[in-house]
């Protein structure tokens, strides 16, 4: 067990005991917070993974946007300074077979997977091993994957490179370009939810 | 991968010692003297009124989510901007041919040993056009978003103390708020709308 199994191992019970905590916390506040720890220590475990550009993202995106977004419901909801969730019985039995079945239906994909035969296979691709272990470098495969996720945005794949057979893979251009489709409607409809939401209470003091 | 450990090693142990130490030495040498004042809640100086805990108004949650739809954008052009920026190095024709092989190998994330052939400054500039179509439709979109936003009023908060201020005076004669304040209140579009709300 090297170096790299202990800090997954350690960033893995993190973030399990911090989802614990979020859903045993009964203040928004508190659970928010436990929220913070527990993404912040899967942002480690995807470096950790060599996924550096989904690591990066999630700290961006989840750590400090989603949250600054919860912190705002908070602010916007919060009518006392403790105030608490308190679930009935009924509400905790749904969420626990929900959460119940999701984990189980993760449990089977991850186990269905051959992941040693996946890691002959990569081992056995000769453009991998060629320069893979090259000192000072860092491939895609490990840790290096921004430049080529942006080339593959613009619909150019680094895997052809090796290819002599003149057959391209699909790049995510248009994917790309959807992406921002995705945004304008969020901010649309969120920006017009709020909207209505504020006709709604004319009374309110702004 | 030996080095992400170090480098996650040493960052938390900077963290905690910095956190640690400071706390350890405040609580050895901080006197214990506490009185009313230094207990009660600091806000600038001002006596606080009331308790932190109201609700604050909707148009914080619109700014909050403008901010996270950015947010998302930005993390999209990161990896663009590196393609970018090494598509448009690349299409300096003068560059000389060693500098070319070691810029297309940045570019196409290979070891340094002449696996590919160079990318030559026509096909640089192609891919460095396509990325900037591609950046500015990207963007274009989200324009699009911001200023429907912007248009329908929602990131105002002028035109709120506006109509205050316009109720206000309906109400009594104290005015504190110039009329030319409206000035900068949304465009025509928008107020009737508003001023429908509050009656």
């Amino acid at each position: 067990m090297d170096a790299t199994t202990i800090l997954f191992w350690i960033f893995a019970s993190i973030s399990c005991a911090a989802a614990v905590a979020v859903v045993a916390t009964q203040n928004v506040v508190r659970m928010a917070f436990w929220l913070i720890v527990s993404l912040g220590s899967v942002a480690g475990l995807y470096f950790l993974l060599s996924a550096d550009f989904v690591a990066a993202t999630q700290l961006l995106i989840y750590v400090g946007g989603t949250l600054v977004l919860l912190i705002f419901g908070v602010m916007l909801t919060a009518t006392g300074p403790y105030s608490q969730i308190r679930t009935s019985p009924g509400e905790a039995l749904l969420a626990g077979g929900v959460g119940s079945l999701f984990l189980a239906m993760i449990i089977t994909t991850v186990v269905s997977v051959d992941w040693d035969s996946l890691a002959a296979i990569q081992q056995q691709d000769p453009s991998y091993a060629s320069y893979a272990h090259e000192p000072g470098f860092n491939p895609a495969e490990e840790g290096n994957t921004a430049r080529p996720l942006g080339l593959k945005m613009l619909g150019i794949s680094l895997e052809d490179l090796g290819r002599t057979d003149g057959s391209l893979s699909h790049g995510y251009l248009l994917p790309f370009e959807i992406v921002s489709i995705h945004l304008l409607v969020v901010l649309i409809g969120a920006s017009y939810l709020a909207r209505a939401k504020r006709r709604s209470r004319p009374d309110q003091p702004s | 991968m030996t080095d992400l450990v170090g480098h996650f090693l040493i960052f938390t142990i900077v963290a905690t010692v910095l956190l640690v130490v400071p706390l350890l030495v405040g609580r050895l040498v901080r006197p214990w003297l506490p009185t009313e004042e230094k207990d009660s809640i600091y806000e600038c100086g001002e006596p606080t009124i009331g308790t932190s805990y109201i609700q604050f108004d909707l148009r914080f949650y619109v700014v909050a989510l403008l901010f996270i739809i950015f947010d998302v954008e930005v993390a999209f052009f990161f990896p663009w901007a590196l393609v970018f920026g090494g598509a448009t190095q690349l299409m300096d024709p003068t560059l000389s041919a060693e500098a070319r092989s070691g810029l297309t190998d940045k570019l196409l994330n290979l070891p340094s040993s002449g696996l590919a052939e160079p990318i030559s400054a026509e096909t640089a500039h192609t891919l460095a056009l396509t990325g900037l179509c591609d950046i500015l439709v990207f963007f274009g979109v989200l324009l699009v978003g911001f200023a429907y936003v912007w248009k329908r009023g929602d990131l105002d908060w002028v035109r709120a103390m506006v109509v205050h201020a316009r109720q206000a005076r309906t109400n009594s004669t104290s005015l504190l708020i110039p009329r030319g304040g409206s000035a900068s209140g949304g465009p025509g579009g928008t107020t009737p709308r508003e001023t429908a709300v509050v009656p």
